[in-house]
């Protein structure tokens, strides 16, 4: 049987895992739960290893497993002796199944977007019903640059004749308005401009 | 009197432009108030993100037209990420949805601008459980609950004072939503001046 291009392969690995998750969602922690995570990782490390890698960095773990770890120091009924104190293993398990569920998720979003590719978004936008959305997406990429720009033009004049803080915030309303303005100028600028160029939508 | 092709192009514009601008504050103040860990930062980045889409509502006062500024500001967080993060993306369509919903059932009007923006600033505080209930499953509130009581009673402190500290919490997500509310009714009033 010839094997499923890697794309197919993944795309299906990925609805399977969604859909198993989506279910691992009713349950409580428990063991249950756990085994339905770990089913979903398991589809993930299929569909996408790299992806879940990238999810695994120690970094974006740190803080979470540290709490987890240490609660069962605090919560629950303390059923273990350890050299720092009574410990509970109940909870330690709890914190345990909260952590694969927390990686199952992550690792399901991080290969929904890397999989997703932004031609795929605005694709699947458009056959739903959201017409000129790629013009759209276009359009506000080469926006960015100016609105950018003019934002930074227009915080430089007002913020070089109020210094102060106190003069910034109260005056605040006189900078949103300036903005406002300096945008729907460069809106209306670019709607003649598509007009005359008999760009139709 | 403008030709209506003028005016779909308009709409397209002006909701595309609105959105990036969303999309560029996002990315300039979004980053830096990230980085200064400011509190309520979610809650001021959706209430300026609401202005905009009242602001939008006054130059292009069509249903759906808010709704698609918040997919331009969405897909242009999509495009600057260089991928998909779940987050503030869905954070931007939801805000963007209650906002189109108050102003298409309610109409424009300074009433209107300020209930869109505090319906759009308190989206934040069910956002938080409901991202961590996807997060780390339904048990977690009792962990959350049981750490609160814990620390209640080591520092002595009054039994339920959790929720006085989430009431404060979600009174900070109002008292912003009502502070943008004041500036989309002020923004709206120059915009429509303007317009006229």
């Amino acid at each position: 049987m010839p094997s499923l291009p890697p794309g197919l392969q993944a795309r299906r690995s990925l609805s399977a895992a969604g859909l198993i998750f989506a279910v691992s969602l009713l349950f409580p922690p428990s063991l249950a739960q756990a085994g339905l995570d770990a089913v979903v990782l398991l589809l993930v490390a299929l569909g996408d290893q790299k992806g879940l890698r990238s999810a695994a960095k120690l970094r974006y773990w740190l803080a979470p497993i540290l709490f987890f770890l240490l609660i069962p120091f605090f919560i629950g009924k303390r059923d273990a002796a350890t050299f720092l104190g009574p410990y509970s293993t109940g909870e330690a398990g709890r914190g345990l199944v909260f952590l694969l569920h927390a990686f199952a998720f992550v690792g399901l979003a991080v290969m929904f977007g890397r999989l997703a590719s932004s031609n795929a978004i605005v694709e699947a936008l458009e056959r739903r019903g959201m017409r000129a959305l790629g013009l759209r997406v276009a359009l506000s990429l080469a926006a960015a640059k100016t609105l950018r720009s003019m934002l930074e033009e227009t915080w430089s004049v007002f913020h070089r004749a109020r210094p102060g803080a106190w003069e910034t915030v109260r005056d605040a309303d006189v900078f949103a308005a300036a903005v406002l303005r300096n945008c729907v100028r460069t809106a209306e600028d670019m709607s003649v401009l598509l007009f005359i160029r008999n760009v139709r939508v | 009197m403008p030709s209506p092709e003028f005016e779909r192009i308009r709409l397209l514009v002006f909701t595309t432009v609105f959105g990036s601008l969303w999309g560029v504050a996002e990315l300039l103040l979004g980053t830096w108030l990230h980085l200064a860990r400011f509190p309520f930062r979610g809650a001021m980045m959706a209430g300026i993100g609401a202005v905009l889409l009242c602001a939008t509502r006054v130059y292009a006062d069509r249903r759906g037209a808010t709704f698609m500024t918040g997919v331009v500001a969405a897909a242009f967080k999509v495009f600057s990420m260089g991928g998909l993060r779940f987050g503030p993306v869905f954070a931007i369509l939801i805000e963007a949805a209650l906002v189109e919903a108050v102003l298409s059932v309610f109409g424009r009007g300074g009433p209107q601008f300020m209930a869109a923006c505090v319906v759009a600033c308190f989206e934040g505080v069910p956002h938080f459980f409901v991202s961590s209930w996807l997060l780390y499953g339904k048990g977690i509130f009792d962990t959350y609950l049981e750490v609160v009581k814990r620390m209640q009673e080591f520092f002595r402190l009054p039994d339920g004072l959790w929720m006085w500290v989430l009431a404060l919490w979600a009174a900070g997500h109002l008292a912003v939503g009502l502070v943008a509310g004041a500036a989309a009714v002020a923004v709206a009033g120059q915009a429509g001046s303007d317009h006229a």
